[in-house]
């Protein structure tokens, strides 16, 4: 018998073994290219590929590329639940999940119909997630399409009860928190998976799955091709282009899911549920295993040059597998029931059309960035 | 009482922006972490703590906990090959509001009719603009005006676009300059917004951060006179919640440690209050600190403008030497059976074919060169210097054996250039006697690593040099390289007969250049039925010359080379490279297969 065959089976990591078990949970992914030998890592503005030279225990020094930043990775596991790029849709597998959406349309008799509406972002989509001004801003529909009243940033205030006047701590009082953290649960679970941030309100919710992507003995493998200008739009007819590629020992990804910040969520206290109950922790759980469970699932693409596959999934060392039914725990935690959430901007409010004016000569105004179409 | 901490960055990255530091101007970025960092970590797990922990805890146990953290002092044991890291930047998203709008002034001037160009007969030639109006064309685009593009569509309207940025900022020296030239537009100028939408700015920030051991932790040591065991334990509980330090790309496991742990015996950091040459600023609690000090924003009215926000204050930290660090040898995969290593060449002037010698004699100084640091693991290791056994291990890449002779039997490494259009695209590393092993790989990818300069030596060298991309083991062998078999074959690189083929300019008997090639392929086991011909005149190419006699010429060529064509009675398998020189690249020949060939 193999030594590969002595192994023992992986560990199945489930929602409720994790939300019980050691806190942060580290998944620990090795990934490979899925063609050849090189991949392309993120190119920071300005600097392109970040490749440092990271210091070792015995004083030596090892290539380390960052292939993808904290950010970007969330990015990342924020699109496996949509059905594609311009697709804003939920995959099936979520089919339940609330989420906000930003729509605008043509209302009719003050009332948008939901075959009517054209999506703009979503809370998946938007960096700043359930606080971006996209929903803030914009003004909440109601089951039967009429907007409400107000902004829906005044519908979260009266949600959260935790706007404290003229205060300025960073840290509220632990009871203000439970209906923050039940009201973001309702409206879009998703932002307490990746952390979320309402400064005005003195909200910051830490992430609770972070991910990272690098590439260990790292080399910078630099190449130039030439663009052939059939259309003559350039000078030389054949730009010159330069593209820098990686090679690298192994390629890691890392997942840690602060198991402890997700379980302070909510907590029994007699008979009432303060904040988020056991099964919606468990879901949260859920969706962080779920989303890490489909990016590495098969090959993904992080970027045109990047597309790596899964070779490996450990934790703390331990061969693991994810087994979590992402549908049932929406079910069980009630989520089923609950509405996506969309928030109305009118057309002319999100867009401004080419705008004409005869010259003058001058002395108008000075073209302010609010100049309605 | 102290208290000992060991953190460890699992990542091997301590990402932080000190408090009110602009992350561009900041020499040091925060290291250690700071005091004042860890009190409102610290403080922000109490919370979450808080809200898991019953019964229900009280405020004041937090305000102990600040206070004991306030009223401590702090000295560190660092990994002392902790090194500050290569910046990262990144987009953030800044306000949300319409695009600001790009304004342009457009005139529209009718002018005559385009003219058809005369095209072949039943054909429509394509339209063109009369003489005159190529002058006026002419005259507008000697304006020089820079935001201007011109359109003159078929029916000879003349569209002008003056781009203006601003509503209000018309450039009205530069309208007056085209209506000298056009006169005025058959309406009046317009000016035009482009259509945008409502969306985040961005504003581009630096995350600095530092670079450590993940298996060599951070040791805290705190001390004071306010931890009791309760507060030690509470302590704890905040620290094993605590998963970032910093910003969110730190992940960090910290906790308190027992006496019975090998903890260092003393600190190899202090913090001092007076600055001395090196020491990095570090923010740390005064011991008066107030709960709200600690919980303060960091745009609250109080702070926005300080650089040391109320109730902390700045220490500096001597950092401890940083020892001389050795890269982690990167030992690449060994591909078995490996007889060729290509290199696409790139440069920003192309190297003259003449100079190809030059260019894979330098290349093959520094792969033995490298070998030879693999070998002895001394980085200042020369031919000259290593003893026997060591030349005789990399006899094969030298082409010469221990006692400096040269090796017989064509068994050694050659050194190609593969050309197209002669012009030198390829670096080819061959040796058809034994596969390269492991080092020896390692040594021509990490010669590789480094530009090569083609130009002679001293004659700036430097504006000379060509970069070698190593090509993965996927693209196929040059033609002659693969093991195919052809009867005639053409030079790639000019051929140099070994001896002079002239003498007062006149041929020498048993010296003509197909006599020379026909003794060397009879050496080479090549079959010598062939007819040899010559292609086009001779020209100049560098020959490999002896390292001594290398700076004596100058970058002329040193001898005649010659473009050659074989057509041999059978097929014949390459690689085929003949005559002086050919193991650096001239002399070499690619198979040319035509229709009449079997």
């Amino acid at each position: 018998m193999s030594d590969a065959e002595k192994k023992s089976p992986p560990k199945k990591l489930t929602p409720t073994d994790v939300l019980t078990g050691e806190s942060p949970l580290v998944l620990t992914a090795t990934l490979e290219p899925i063609a050849g030998d090189r991949f392309q890592p993120a190119g920071f503005p300005e600097i392109g590929h970040v490749i440092y030279k990271a210091p070792r225990k015995d004083g030596s020094t090892e290539n380390v590329c960052i292939v993808d930043s904290a950010a970007s990775m969330a990015n990342h596991l924020e699109t496996v639940c949509q059905r594609g790029a311009h697709d804003l849709d939920l995959v099936d597998a979520l089919s339940g999940m609330p989420y906000i959406r930003c729509v605008t349309g043509a209302l009719e008799n003050d009332r948008l119909p939901s075959d009517k509406r054209e999506t703009i972002v979503t809370s998946l989509t938007e960096g700043h997630r359930i606080a971006s001004s996209y929903f803030l801003d914009g003004a909440a529909l109601k089951p039967d399409g009429s907007k409400g009243n107000g902004k829906f940033e005044a519908d979260l205030v009266a949600k959260f009860g935790i706007v404290l006047p003229g205060s300025s701590k960073a840290h509220p009082p632990p009871e203000r928190w439970w209906d923050v953290f039940k009201g973001i649960f309702e409206i879009d679970p998703n932002s307490l998976v990746h952390g979320v941030l309402f400064p005005q309100w003195q909200i910051k919710i830490p992430r609770a799955l972070t991910a990272h992507l690098e590439a260990f003995g790292a080399g910078r493998v630099d190449r130039s091709g030439v663009k052939f200008d059939r259309l003559g739009k350039t000078t030389s007819g054949q730009p010159i282009f330069a593209v820098d590629d990686a090679t690298a020992e192994s390629i890691r990804a890392t997942f840690v899911i602060d198991v402890s910040l997700i379980r302070s969520f909510g907590r029994k206290k007699g008979e009432t549920t303060l904040g988020l109950s056991e099964k919606q922790q468990e879901f949260l759980v859920a969706l962080a295993l779920w989303k890490v469970q489909q990016l590495l699932a098969s090959p993904f693409r992080f970027r045109s040059g990047c597309n790596l596959r899964r070779t490996a999934l450990k934790s703390y060392e331990q061969d693991v597998e994810i087994e979590v039914d992402i549908a049932n725990a929406i079910k069980t935690a009630g989520l089923d029931k609950l509405p996506v959430t969309d928030v109305f901007w009118p057309r002319d409010e999100l867009y401004r059309e080419g705008q004409e004016a005869v010259a003058s000569g001058g002395e108008n105004d000075d073209g302010g960035e609010e100049t309605g179409g | 009482m102290k208290v000992v901490l060991r953190q460890e960055f699992p990542l091997g990255r301590f990402h932080a922006t000190p408090w009110r530091v602009n992350p561009y101007d900041d020499p040091h970025g925060e290291w250690p972490p700071s005091p004042w960092r860890l009190v409102r970590a610290v403080t922000a797990r109490w919370y979450q703590w808080a809200r898991e922990a019953s019964p229900e805890v009280d405020v004041s146990q937090l305000e102990r906990l600040q206070a004991a953290l306030c009223r401590s002092t702090y000295a560190f044991h660092l990994p002392p090959g902790a090194r500050k890291g290569s910046p990262l930047r990144q987009y953030h998203p800044t306000e949300f509001a319409m695009d600001p709008p790009n304004w342009r002034d457009v005139g529209v001037f009718a002018r005559t009719s385009k003219v058809p160009k005369k095209g072949k007969k039943g054909q429509q030639g394509e339209k063109e603009v009369t003489e005159d109006e190529k002058k006026i064309e002419k005259q507008v685009k000697e304006l020089k005006i820079k935001k201007l593009s011109l359109d003159i569509a078929d029916s000879g309207r003349w569209t002008i676009e003056v781009k203006a940025l601003k509503q209000a900022a018309r450039d009205g020296a530069s309208i007056e300059r085209l209506e000298k030239i056009l006169g005025r537009p058959t309406e009046d100028w317009r000016r035009i917004a482009d259509a945008g939408r409502r969306s985040y700015g961005t504003s581009l920030v630096q995350d600095n951060y530092w670079c450590v051991p993940p298996e060599s932790p951070v040791w805290w040591f705190i001390e004071g006179d306010d931890w009791t065991d309760d507060l030690r334990a509470l302590f704890a509980r905040c620290l094993e919640r605590m998963t970032y330090c910093g910003r969110a790309e730190t992940f960090t496991r910290i906790r308190v440690v027992g006496s019975a742990e090998d903890i260092p015996t003393t600190p190899n950091c202090t913090l001092v209050h007076e600055r001395t040459a090196g020491a990095a600023p570090v923010l740390s609690p005064l011991s008066n600190a107030t709960r709200d000090d600690i919980e303060r924003t960091t745009d609250n009215p109080e702070a926005v403008k300080r650089t040391v926000p109320p109730g902390a204050q700045r220490l500096y930290a001597v950092l401890p030497p940083r020892p001389v660090s050795r890269e982690h040898r990167r030992v690449p995969a060994h591909q078995s059976d490996c007889h060729l290593m290509q290199f696409a060449i790139g440069w920003n002037v192309a190297p003259d074919p003449r100079a190809i010698v030059r260019l894979t004699s330098r290349f093959r100084g520094a792969v033995l060169r490298e070998l030879l640091r693999l070998k002895t693991g001394d980085a200042s290791a020369t031919w000259t210097r290593v003893g026997k056994n060591i030349r005789a291990a990399v006899a094969d890449m030298a082409g010469k054996d221990a006692n400096d002779e040269p090796l017989n039997g064509h068994c050694h490494t050659e050194f190609l250039a593969w050309c197209e259009g002669r012009q030198p695209t390829r670096l080819l590393v061959w040796r058809a006697s034994r596969a390269f092993d492991a080092d020896e790989q390692e040594a021509i990818l990490l010669a590789a690593a480094r530009d090569v300069s083609w130009a002679a030596a001293g004659v700036g060298s430097e504006e000379w040099k060509v970069r070698l991309v190593p090509l993965d083991r996927e693209v196929p062998a040059p033609p002659g390289f693969d093991g195919k078999s052809s009867i005639i074959w053409e030079s790639v690189t000019p051929y140099v007969p070994p001896r002079h083929h002239l003498r007062g300019g006149k041929e020498r008997e048993g010296e003509a250049i197909s006599d020379q090639i026909r003794r060397e392929l009879l050496l080479r086991g090549v079959d010598r039925d062939v007819d040899v011909d010559l292609v086009g005149p001779p020209e100049w190419v560098s020959v490999h010359v002896p390292r001594r006699a290398a700076n004596k010429r100058a970058f002329i060529g040193d001898r005649r080379g010659q473009m050659i064509r074989l057509r041999f009675a059978s097929p014949v398998v390459g690689p085929i490279r003949l005559g002086h020189s050919s193991s650096f690249g001239l002399g070499l020949f690619r198979p040319v297969h035509e229709p009449d060939q079997p």
